[in-house]
């Protein structure tokens, strides 16, 4: 668990939730909660947080390279990234 | 003076046999107009397939009649034990109007060939429909069923055809087909790829509720476009901050 909080204005907390579909169960949505309350729009989330979370997620990821494609100039146009699922952590706060 | 009929036979040339008098059908005059003045007709489509899967129609414009019926005498019957009674199937609704559900019109001579014709080109591609049966729009529908996965192709009375791929949750995908072999390979690959794709039992909800049992071993998947690469790694300015949609395994 990884906590970058600051200490003068509320953080965002990043978290994992389960949303299954009715063709898909195991799909799962990465949300942001503030003071409990699900932020539904980017710009209730300020850029310093946006960018701290994409900092994390990126340190965190893994790109699955298949074995049948030796480098990533091979690559088609999507590919997969796994993340461990403990993802929740605390980011910079709302202006 | 008497007239003898041996002096008949006397004229008759060394080796005339008068069955094997073969009559030949009038050319005309410019052939390619004859070429211009066949209808295309949908029943034309015969049963005479090649080892290989090739179609042999029996049209004047693709094949001779003689050399269609040589073919007809040499090649195995076509319709197989599972796609003989589709081919019943479909002859029944022609004849039997109590398989047309209430309401509807009888199945015309037009979406009954391009049935036939469909049925045919399944049997090449080794695509057992589920059933044939009479649509309750007017017309003929090939109707594939795997679980929850439902797709058909419907042969209308006015000649259109249309597919409609479903999975009994979503709105049904409906696409128009057009009436050549080209149209149908492509229906039959899409619809093999629907039930092909899927989805397994066990991605499927089921009237199971949500789990909110994350564990530090359990993982996260996350489908990407290459353009969020960057040196080999994932580039953060590329990816979303907010609602990002993943995949969770616990492998």
């Amino acid at each position: 668990m990884q906590e970058i909080e600051n200490q003068t204005l509320k953080p965002v907390k990043y978290y994992v939730a389960h949303d299954p579909k009715d063709d898909n169960y195991s799909h799962s949505e990465i949300k942001v909660k503030k003071d409990e309350v699900i932020l539904t729009k980017s710009s209730q989330i300020s850029d310093t947080a946006k960018k701290e979370f994409r900092q994390t997620f990126s340190d965190r990821a893994a790109i699955m390279v298949p074995q049948k494609y030796e480098n990533l100039e091979q690559w088609p146009s999507s590919g997969t990234i796994r993340i461990s699922a403990n993802i929740s952590f605390h980011l910079a706060p709302l202006p | 003076m008497t007239f003898d009929a041996t002096y008949l036979d006397d004229l008759t040339p060394v080796g005339w046999n008068p069955e094997r008098i073969e009559t030949r059908r009038p050319r005309p005059r410019d052939h390619r107009e004859k070429k211009a003045s066949v209808d295309i007709d949908p029943s034309y489509g015969s049963e005479a397939r090649s080892e290989s899967g090739y179609r042999i129609w029996n049209s004047p414009g693709y094949i001779s009649d003689r050399l269609y019926g040589k073919l007809r005498k040499t090649l195995p019957d076509a319709i197989d034990g599972t796609f003989s009674a589709h081919f019943g199937k479909l002859l029944a609704i022609q004849t039997d109007a109590t398989l047309t559900p209430d309401g509807a019109d009888q199945p015309s001579p037009i979406a009954l060939g391009w049935a036939k014709s469909i049925l045919l080109h399944l049997q090449g591609q080794a695509m057992l429909p589920t059933k044939v049966v009479s649509s309750a729009e007017g017309g003929v529908a090939i109707c594939f069923v795997s679980g929850d996965c439902y797709s058909d192709i419907e042969c209308l009375n006015e000649g259109s055809i249309l597919g409609v791929i479903s999975n009994r949750r979503d709105r049904p995908i409906v696409w128009h087909i057009g009436p050549n072999q080209r149209e149908f390979a492509r229906a039959s690959t899409r619809i093999r790829e629907f039930f092909d794709h899927a989805r397994p039992k066990r991605m499927l909800r089921r009237d199971r509720g949500v789990d909110p049992n994350f564990r530090p071993v359990h993982c996260l998947y996350y489908r990407f476009k290459s353009k969020i690469l960057w040196r080999g790694a994932s580039n953060p300015a590329r990816l979303r901050a907010l609602d990002i949609s993943v995949n969770w395994s616990n492998i």
